[in-house]
């Protein structure tokens, strides 16, 4: 078994007063190990996004215990550590618009981490360095001096995967990083992004509403629900043996490409059931996890 | 067979640039009957939507031109009516669902109004209360509880999908024949879009409505659709049944889209096929078939001469030079012919 690169141990985060808070996360625990790409699916506000955020320090966390390479990244740090965390963990983001600035060429995007980091202060190393990167991407050295109007969206994207390589991280969140795509570009990042994980043994979370692209990039999925996940295991399991209502009405919303099963498609709705009981994490067959209390883990996995 | 409702011949559409003069839409046709509907796939900028908008006659002019062809509605052309009597076949005939329903609502108006707005606009005889009944029932047609409650609240009490259930309560409103809905799903959650497009499946089941239906997700297509129009650079490549397009589709830009969709019931893990390269500058249209740089198949003629729609079958039709009898015989990519004989197979053991 491969080592475990990140451990997340009962993360909450709330907003808003303490009084009413809203918990986006409420108490998630997963691991994600080195080299693998583990999928985190859910439908808009359920908190996948919160969870990514939190886990590279955008926010400071309401509960909980982050541990990255056996270290817990909200604890007290000086200057130093955090940048040499900030070295390790990057994101690539949604809108490929939005995420570039339009003053910046693309050189300059991808090469502003190595001024904060202080690395490659000679002109020709630093130029050679953004090249290899832009070449690693599948764009060409001389789109270095462009700005970022001058590119396609599925080109920001690239250029946005650059950045967050610059540094040579091993641990990359993805958040939506397709979903503002078009299919065939959707594709090629796709396959970009395998291809760099083979080359470079980065680790992914990748987070994503398309759970067809999720399965196909993940090696395992976790699936959440209102601030908790619901359903953890791998890719197939989850895909073929589904045990939480909530994944079994997710699954059967996703339109396929094959119009003779689309025709007798039977939604799956997903009613959500309160219990007074305690809910808690069973692993219903080895590495695959589902939340519920005792009596719900009875009636679903009948 | 049922009736022709809308017929489109050879639509040509330009837009006024600084840069030039853009040709979004390089003759394109289909026909549209009763109570069909036909989904027009492709990427972004190949023209789907300023199809559907001139269709509506929502092309600003300038800078759009309308260069040529003709849209027939039940047999008469509105690309020569003017703003007046347009707006008349807007509502009446021809509605629209535009895909965000953030930005397609007036937040300043309660849900009712909207709705009656379009109601006592196209019908002068009714009275506002027999407009409030109605809109009352397009409210629980369209699957929203407590439609009574829900009348007298504002754009920002509802969610994203219940607020896409109050755009197409307005676009039903006044009854058209036509319903052109632009991406009505994409900005919606998986689960409320199944919601959505069984809704709008029922509708059409209930009082006949033609729909068209633009997207770029292939699952939504083989979902909704009757027929399929593929468009690549302002032109319609290939068109069919929807059952042509998906399993036995005839064109490369068909086989690229089909192949850069992940392929979950085979459980393949090979890489994602993609089109290389991106679409091509409508101001200066490439001579000869304007696929050929991204083509992997592309031949000399692709370089030199457009291709013709060739027929594949009664209701199959391609626009590529393979089709030629001269031109050498390329199978479909054993990836994607896979994948089909497996859809296919399956589709014959569940019909046993």
């Amino acid at each position: 078994m491969a080592n475990k690169l990140l451990e997340v141990k009962n993360l909450k985060q709330y907003f808003g007063s303490s009084a009413n808070p809203i918990k986006a996360v409420d108490g998630i625990s997963f691991d994600v190990y080195e080299g693998e790409t583990l999928g985190l699916v859910g439908e808009s506000g359920c908190g996948k996004s919160t969870t990514g955020r939190s886990i590279i320090r955008l926010y400071d966390i309401t509960d909980g215990e982050i541990l990255f390479k056996g270290k817990n990244i909200h604890a007290g740090k000086s200057r130093k550590e955090l940048k040499e965390f900030n070295r390790e963990m990057q994101m690539i983001f949604q809108d490929p618009y939005a995420s570039l600035n339009p003053r910046m060429t693309a050189g300059e995007a991808i090469s502003e981490g190595f001024d904060i980091h202080g690395l490659y202060k000679d002109k020709k190393e630093r130029r050679e360095h953004i090249g290899n990167l832009l070449e690693a991407v599948g764009l060409n050295r001389e789109h270095a001096n462009r700005y970022a109007h001058e590119f396609s969206g599925g080109q920001r994207q690239r250029i946005g995967i650059a950045r967050a390589l610059s540094l040579n991280p091993s641990f990359i969140i993805a958040d939506e990083p397709i979903s503002a795509l078009d299919v065939s570009i959707q594709a090629q990042v796709v396959n970009l992004l395998k291809k760099l994980q083979k080359e470079r043994n980065l680790t992914y979370l990748f987070i994503a509403h398309d759970l067809s692209m999720v399965k196909y990039i993940s090696d395992r999925i976790a699936v959440m629900y209102r601030g908790k996940i619901v359903e953890l295991g791998e890719a197939n399991e989850i895909y073929n043996n589904p045990i939480h209502p909530y994944t079994k009405s997710l699954l059967s919303a996703v339109p396929l490409p094959d119009p003779l099963t689309e025709r007798k498609r039977q939604r799956i709705p997903y009613v959500h059931e309160e219990t007074d009981e305690q809910l808690s994490v069973h692993e219903v067959l080895p590495s695959h996890f589902v939340l519920g209390s005792d009596s719900q883990i009875k009636k679903w996995t009948k | 067979m049922s009736k022709k409702l809308l017929e489109v011949n050879d639509l040509k559409i330009n837009f006024k640039t600084y840069a030039g003069i853009v040709q979004a839409v390089r003759g394109v046709s289909f026909e549209l009957y009763e109570g069909e509907t036909l989904a027009i796939v492709g990427e972004s900028g190949s023209g789907k939507s300023v199809t559907s908008n001139s269709i509506m006659k929502l092309i600003p002019q300038p800078p759009g031109i309308y260069a040529g062809g003709q849209i027939l509605f039940d047999g008469r052309d509105l690309v020569p009516l003017s703003e007046k009597e347009m707006a008349k076949v807007r509502g009446n005939d021809i509605a629209m669902i535009f895909q965000d329903p953030m930005t397609a609502l007036n937040p300043t108006m309660r849900v009712g109004r909207q709705i009656t707005e379009v109601i006592l606009k196209h019908n002068k005889d009714v009275s506002k209360a027999e407009a409030k009944e109605r809109a009352i029932k397009l409210l629980e047609l369209v699957g929203i509880p407590m439609p009574e409650k829900r009348f007298r609240q504002y754009p920002h009490e509802f969610s994203g999908g219940m607020r896409q259930r109050v755009v197409i309560a307005i676009a039903l409103a006044a009854d058209p024949k036509l319903l052109i809905a632009d991406e009505p799903t994409t900005a919606l959650d998986v689960t409320i879009q199944a919601q959505i497009l069984e809704l709008m499946k029922d509708i059409q089941k209930k009082s006949n409505t033609s729909i068209i239906f633009i997207t770029h997700d292939l699952g939504v297509v083989a979902n909704v659709a009757d027929r399929v129009a593929v468009m690549y650079a302002g032109q319609i490549v290939e068109y069919g049944t929807v059952n042509d397009i998906f399993y036995n589709p005839k064109h490369p830009y068909t086989w690229g889209l089909l192949g850069s969709m992940p392929d979950l019931k085979n459980n393949v893990k090979e890489e994602l096929r993609t089109i290389p390269g991106s679409p091509p500058d409508l101001i200066h249209p490439p001579q000869g078939d304007a696929f050929a740089p991204r083509n992997e198949f592309a031949m000399a003629i692709d370089y030199e001469m457009e291709p013709p729609m060739f027929q594949v079958s009664e209701t199959h039709y391609a626009k590529t030079w393979l089709l030629h009898p001269d031109a050498p015989k390329v199978p479909v990519p054993e990836a994607i012919q896979q994948r089909i004989e497996g859809y296919l197979k399956e589709a014959e053991e569940s019909g046993k």
